[in-house]
């Protein structure tokens, strides 16, 4: 897994040493360099462009806060992705009974008889997805991350991080089986 | 289609999706004017989806534990709390209404589907309460049908929200 564009990750890692001494203008570099990556990411995991911008914005204040303690064995894409999913865990966290609601009224969903059905679009698909399962799909399953990382980082066990992408795709598979993607 | 082909199929599907979304707007001014202030500090601004959600929530609870007639369907006179639902659920359904368009044809036609079905489960399940008001089966059971058509509608925005996102980038 390697976040981030075609620069490579010494000149990351120059600009990343200019922020550690206060330096704004290297730190918005840096913001320039991943935010799309964290942005998409965190739009993934959220479901939602306003929580996706809001994580987003709390991710990179809380790197300016933390890059006194940024790990160097880890790269600067993958340091900010795991503050990114902090970021979102802390909004779900928030929502607190609203998630619940949530989760349950998709559980409740009508099951969807399988002839003659119109496609149903991929993104509707993952977004109605209820959140762990979610977030295990994104991380594993788009981004490339290990069951290892995105257990690690969801605090959950690794089993039940392999249980929930289990999970995903056989959700996703069923109404796969019913419609083919757009 | 064999096993093996769905598992490809969604293997591409997932494959499919950008991984790079550019947001609408610069986030950067935000994050700049945030980076001397304390700990403590959370992005908090206007959600009209989440505060609206908050207010559904209030009526669906006011629902569960007070028992009363169902003005909202029946035409009777609606308590200042119903009438907060009913108000949250016209808003809710207009902006549904709009992006609804958006999705194509078969998704748009399945979504009305499923939420003609929920809506007809909320009145089967309204005009049992009109003779059980007192029924908690009965009071749960059309509280779920209530957050499974705002959810509905929750998903449509989402969905549209998102592919407007990618749609410009």
């Amino acid at each position: 897994m390697n976040p981030g564009n075609a620069e490579s990750e010494d000149a990351q890692r120059h600009w990343f040493d200019r922020a550690r001494t206060g330096d704004r203008e290297a730190f918005e570099r840096i913001y320039r360099h991943h935010i799309d990556t964290v942005y998409g990411l965190c739009l993934r995991l959220t479901g939602r462009p306003d929580r996706a911008e809001d994580a987003t914005q709390e991710t990179f204040i809380a790197a300016w806060r933390a890059l006194q303690h940024f790990d160097s064995r880890s790269t600067v894409g993958t340091w900010l992705h795991r503050i990114a999913v902090n970021s979102v865990l802390q909004q779900v966290r928030y929502r607190g009974r609203r998630h619940e609601v949530r989760e349950s009224a998709v559980d409740r969903l009508p099951d969807i008889p399988a002839e003659h059905e119109p496609p149903l679009d991929m993104e509707m698909a993952i977004a109605a997805l209820p959140d762990g399962a979610r977030h295990v799909l994104v991380l594993v399953g788009l981004y490339g991350y290990t069951h290892r990382e995105a257990a690690q980082w969801l605090g959950i066990a690794e089993g039940t991080s392999k249980a929930h992408l289990h999970w995903a795709r056989q959700r996703l598979l069923t109404w796969l089986e019913q419609e083919p993607p757009r | 289609m064999n096993t093996r082909d769905d598992e490809r199929t969604l293997e591409d599907a997932l494959a499919a999706l950008p991984r790079r979304i550019t947001p609408k707007r610069d986030l950067w001014p935000k994050i700049a004017s945030h980076l001397d202030d304390g700990p403590s500090v959370r992005i908090v601004r206007p959600r009209w989806a989440l505060g609206m959600a908050a207010g559904i929530l209030l009526g669906v609870l006011a629902f569960m534990t007070i028992p009363r007639g169902y003005g909202h369907l029946s035409g009777s006179i609606p308590s200042s709390r119903d009438a907060s639902l009913v108000r949250a659920r016209v808003v809710l359904l207009e902006e549904y209404r709009e992006r609804l368009s958006q999705l194509d044809a078969p998704t748009r036609a399945r979504v009305e589907r499923d939420l003609a079905m929920i809506r007809d489960a909320e009145k089967d399940l309204a005009d049992a309460l009109q003779n059980s008001p007192n029924s908690e089966v009965l009071l749960r059971l059309y509280a779920g049908a209530l957050h499974q058509e705002f959810d509905l509608y929750d998903t449509v925005l989402t969905t549209t929200e998102i592919n407007s996102v990618r749609n410009s980038t």
